[in-house]
């Protein structure tokens, strides 16, 4: 039986939807909201429900075989696993935002200060990209908030459709990175359960 | 983290390094002790940047810059190159001794960890490969191992390929390569060191390798002698951890 771990939130769904396509009998999203832990009906996999940021943990260590997980928590945690597919689904963009004609990508300067909960991505942008110093602060949420506060110049943060920021008063000054769901698997058991994880993973990708 | 060991885990380690070291002895490889630190800069020119990044050092009482070992394979080929210079070989050598490595290269790895390893010296091409993956494929036989796997392939072939996709290879993002891994292509080799052969060792249960090994033909020549090289290491608590977990 492999262990499965997938990202609790906005990935959930979409996640399970790809194993029923498959022919995994497991439950809709709505239906295990408080389990953390279920196989599907015919005991053929067993799933892990756990923090987006905790997949690559838990298949890093071993504990689950495969996982998915967005891209960005990928990036972000620079976990040594493996990448097998890119499913294509739970599309969104790290960017950086600032209220509206506050900067533009080329006056940003030397000493911002940047609220993000992407730390590692925000450090290599300003400093590998840009090449310029900025103080960056680690958020766990709302960081939208940062710049109508005055707690930030700047964020970096995940959108999707891009509401959230217009909502706010906020306009993308530059895009970092394209994010989308990846099926991850345990640099080791990638190899020692080879065949079992590759013929799922072909399943899975003629399905997305 | 570094602990203490106590007794009955101390008496397993020496069973097990007892029946290991006694099958290299029948296989004509003999022992060879190399010190715990030494001069940096008499090792350092042989040292992958992964293991020089790694390693502890510091300065003695004369302010000379010293190593405590990261890895046991280079002071064999500065031996090899210094010592055993006019020697021509084949030179077979095993050794069993702690290394020291600040940071984690793998998850659960301690900063003092004890790899068990042999070193194949002037033998070339795949007459030297096929005897130390043999002797690797006896190592776990004899450890008592259950369904260990050695799963090979080649850095030279690697090397060779566009800079993309060596690349997405050494990363193992098959997402960017837009298709499924091959087994061999799993396998994450350290194209700066190894040449040729590159191979893996591990059992089902566990979630990391036990030992690793292969070709480096270009590392004696930097301690001023060439000579075609193979060999392998394996971490004895990882041994010890994987024979303990298919005893459950």
């Amino acid at each position: 039986m492999l262990t499965i771990a997938l990202s609790k939130g906005y990935l959930l769904s979409e996640a399970l939807k790809v194993f029923r396509k498959v022919g995994l009998r497991v439950p809709a999203a709505d239906d295990i909201s408080r389990k953390l832990e279920f196989t599907d009906a015919d005991k053929k996999c067993r799933f892990l429900i756990v923090r987006p940021a905790d997949v690559p943990v838990y298949v890093e260590y071993g504990a689950a075989d495969l996982g998915i997980a967005g891209k960005d928590v990928l990036v972000e945690g620079r976990h040594k696993i493996t990448e097998l597919l890119d499913l294509k689904f739970g599309y969104c963009r790290l960017v950086v935002a600032t209220l509206k004609g506050a900067y533009r990508k080329d006056t940003l300067r030397a000493g911002l200060r940047v609220a993000t909960k992407f730390l590692n991505s925000a450090t290599e942008y300003f400093q590998e990209k840009l090449d310029i110093d900025v103080e960056l602060i680690k958020l766990y949420g709302s960081v939208e908030l940062a710049p109508l506060d005055g707690l930030s110049d700047v964020i970096v943060d995940l959108v999707a459709t891009g509401k959230t920021l217009q909502e706010n008063g906020l306009e993308v000054v530059d895009e970092i990175y394209i994010s989308t769901a990846r099926l991850i698997a345990n640099r080791v058991k990638a190899k020692s359960r080879y065949k079992e994880i590759l013929a799922l993973a072909q399943r899975i990708k003629k399905a997305v | 983290m570094n602990k203490d060991l106590l007794p009955p885990e101390v008496t397993a380690r020496r069973e097990i390094l007892q029946k290991i070291t006694n099958l290299l002895e029948r296989a004509g490889y003999a022992e060879i002790v190399t010190p715990t630190f030494e001069e940096y800069d008499r090792l350092s020119a042989g040292l992958p940047e992964h293991l020089k990044t790694t390693a502890y050092r510091f300065f003695d009482h004369r302010g000379t810059q010293m190593i405590l070992r990261p890895d046991i394979t280079t002071q064999i080929a500065r031996v090899a190159g210094t010592r055993l210079r006019e020697q021509n070989g084949p030179l077979r050598f095993y050794y069993s001794g702690d290394v020291y490595r600040a940071a984690q290269l793998e998850i659960g790895q301690n900063q003092q960890f004890h790899q068990i390893g042999v070193e194949l010296l002037g033998v070339s091409g795949a007459r030297g490969d096929q005897e130390i993956l043999k002797l690797a494929e006896n190592v776990l036989r004899t450890s008592g191992l259950k369904n260990y796997r050695i799963e090979q392939t080649n850095a030279g072939q690697i090397q060779r390929l566009p800079a993309k996709q060596r690349k997405a290879l050494q990363r193992q993002d098959f997402a960017a390569l837009g298709r499924l891994p091959r087994l061999s292509e799993l396998l994450s080799v350290d194209l700066d060191y190894y040449t040729g052969l590159y191979f893996e060792c591990f059992v089902p249960e566990m979630g990391y390798i036990l030992g690793s090994g292969g070709r480096y033909d270009n590392l004696c020549a930097v301690f001023g002698r060439q000579r075609p090289a193979v060999g392998f290491a394996f971490n004895l608590d990882k041994l010890l951890l994987a024979l303990a977990a298919q005893k459950e």
